[in-house]
């Protein structure tokens, strides 16, 4: 199949969504890319803004399973893992495995600040491993398996931020913006008057979507690009003034997979340039913490970016 | 892949060919350039020759150590990043890079040397090789003499003479510019056909003397019939010798005695 064929599954994947998501776009290119590349990501936005149908749509037009895990903090990981109960069986009793909502291609994490450090690091732990592990079983995770979590940017009080290493596992922290005015429109029109589901087209099977993430691997990248990418991300190492703790070398490698699956999006056989910064921003802003003067000057982990891509251009 | 791989080992060629044919048409007018002016200033050939290879040799090398394939990037847009990508993973096997092998190979068709090549900067270098070259010949015999550097060795030490000893003998006044310096066959203007100047001592002090050329050449209307002249015979008046005079002393009578003593004494002693 020819790249040209997978834009068209792509728009077609799009268009899909767009039937139900209004004005998301970007976030939804951003999550496919998540999905491509084989990762996580965090979502970040203020409630209203369609997560949660937008990671709903995904799954359906690509027939996986989906399931959603309301963070709470007396969740606990048998809740997220699953957990053995026993059965009784013609007289006899036995332990059984009850998977929990983790045995999911899909999983969206909502308000994963609100979990117990516990709690996040059951769910962590299969996202990196893509296994779990109850009692002395250990059951693998369901291909492909994606993690969205959620996090909202108001209301920290009584919450319980991830780590930096924790967040570093994510691939992407996608931002959900508010749509524009005559998008909200378009979503007042849609939704104000009719109630009944929409109906989807599955754009994409499972086994689709696990060849797609293989051809996304194979994406060329010039040496050159590959080489810009290491130096913005070294480059977030050593400019102290600004940041406190840059990016590791994950980020590195997160950038230029990101950056492959876009390419693959766009129906492009190699990386661009354009792909590398469209990517740099979701790909390093969870994982630069800005020191206290940058703070103080209210400078955001996305104007660090944007310092550190003007830096290399020159 | 192996078509490919033939394109971008021939996209490279190309580019090295009209690199070295633009550095050698830009070699050619410096040469012509510098050889005009050093010309004027009679300095030898040697110069323009040595400036212009130095200039090609290090232009050359730092336009053919230029990437290739980014030149051609630069003058077709779609080919940006592409061609790049595709040039670094032409060993790769696999459908992505198969595909965007295919689609380079595609657009390298539309590649044109002549976008590489300004016809026009090149039309005029030509034209500028061609009226230097003119030029060239038609001031040759202008240019000699019109700023003589031809320092000569004769010249500069009667210049020494004339300022007197101790004046002249700098470093520099022993360097001898030939004019054209042309292979004749004859000795060359700048030798001394007069040979070394001859020290001569007169008692204590040394004197430098210096032959200078007499002039010799010859006028047709100026020749003439030989000359008779009349010798007459001049002779000096005889001269006749006379008995000299003898000379006597007069000494008075009664000092005769005395004098005679006088001279017997010193006889006898």
């Amino acid at each position: 199949m020819e790249m040209i064929a997978y834009k068209k599954i792509f728009s077609e994947l799009f268009s899909e969504v767009r039937k139900v998501v209004v004005g998301q776009d970007r976030v939804v290119e951003q999550i496919l890319v998540s999905v491509l590349s084989d990762g996580n990501a965090l979502l970040e936005g203020y409630p209203g803004l369609a997560k949660t149908l937008t990671v709903r749509t995904l799954a359906k037009v690509m027939d996986l399973r989906f399931s959603r895990i309301q963070h709470t903090p007396d969740l606990m990981p048998s809740d997220i893992t699953g957990t053995y109960v026993i059965e009784e069986h013609g007289g006899s009793r036995e332990f059984k495995f009850h998977p929990g909502p983790v045995f999911a291609n899909i999983v969206l994490a909502d308000e994963i600040n609100r979990a117990t450090p516990k709690t996040q690091s059951a769910l962590l732990e299969a996202m990196q491993e893509k296994q779990v592990t109850v009692g002395n079983t250990t059951y693998k995770l369901d291909k492909p398996f994606f993690v969205l979590a959620t996090q909202n940017p108001i209301e920290q009080e009584g919450t319980y931020p991830l780590p930096e290493a924790q967040s570093d596992r994510f691939l992407l922290k996608i931002k959900a913006n508010y749509p524009t005015y005559d998008e909200e429109v378009e979503v007042v029109n849609k939704y104000a008057y009719e109630h009944s589901e929409r109906r989807l087209k599955v754009v994409m099977t499972k086994n689709h979507l696990l060849s797609l993430q293989q051809l996304s691997r194979q994406v060329p990248v010039a040496t050159d690009l590959k080489q810009e990418v290491v130096k913005l991300i070294t480059a977030t190492r050593n400019k102290k003034d600004v940041i406190e703790y840059g990016a590791s070398p994950r980020a590195s490698i997160g950038l230029i997979v990101a950056a492959k699956a876009r390419a693959l999006i766009n129906g492009r056989n190699h990386v661009s340039s354009d792909d590398i910064k469209a990517m740099a921003y979701p790909v390093l802003r969870h994982r630069l913490i800005l020191n206290f003067e940058a703070e103080r000057k209210g400078m955001t982990p996305d104007d660090a970016v944007k310092l550190f891509l003007d830096k290399i251009k020159k | 892949m192996k078509a490919f791989k033939n394109a971008i080992a021939d996209v490279r060629n190309t580019l090295n060919n009209l690199i070295i044919f633009d550095t050698s048409i830009n070699t050619i007018l410096l040469f012509l350039i510098l050889l005009l002016v050093l010309s004027i200033f009679n300095l030898p050939l040697i110069y323009p020759v040595t400036i212009s290879l130095i200039y090609f040799v290090y232009v050359l090398r730092k336009k053919l150590k230029l990437s290739k394939i980014k030149l051609v990037e630069q003058k077709y847009q779609n080919l940006d990043e592409k061609l790049r990508t595709a040039a670094e993973h032409s060993t790769e096997e696999n459908p992505v890079v198969k595909e965007l092998h295919s689609e380079v190979l595609h657009d390298l068709r539309q590649v044109e040397e002549s976008t590489f090549l300004n016809e026009r900067k090149i039309y005029m270098k030509s034209i500028g090789i061609v009226a230097l070259a003119f030029l060239i010949l038609l001031l040759s015999p202008v240019t000699f003499g019109v700023l003589n550097f031809n320092f000569n060795l004769v010249d500069q030490e009667s210049q020494e003479a004339e300022e007197g000893p101790g004046t002249g003998g700098s470093g520099s006044s022993k360097i001898r510019f030939a004019v054209g310096s042309q292979d004749t066959g004859l000795k060359k203007t700048s030798d001394d056909i007069y040979g070394k100047p001859t020290v001569v001592k007169l008692g204590d002090d040394e004197i430098k003397i210096r032959i200078r050329p007499a002039g010799t050449e010859l006028s047709i209307r100026e020749i003439q019939e030989a000359d008779f002249p009349d010798f007459s015979e001049s002779y000096p008046s005889e001269i006749q010798a006379v008995a000299a005079e003898s000379f006597e002393e007069e000494i008075a009578k009664e000092d005769l005695k005395l004098v005679k003593n006088y001279f017997n004494t010193l006889a006898g002693s």
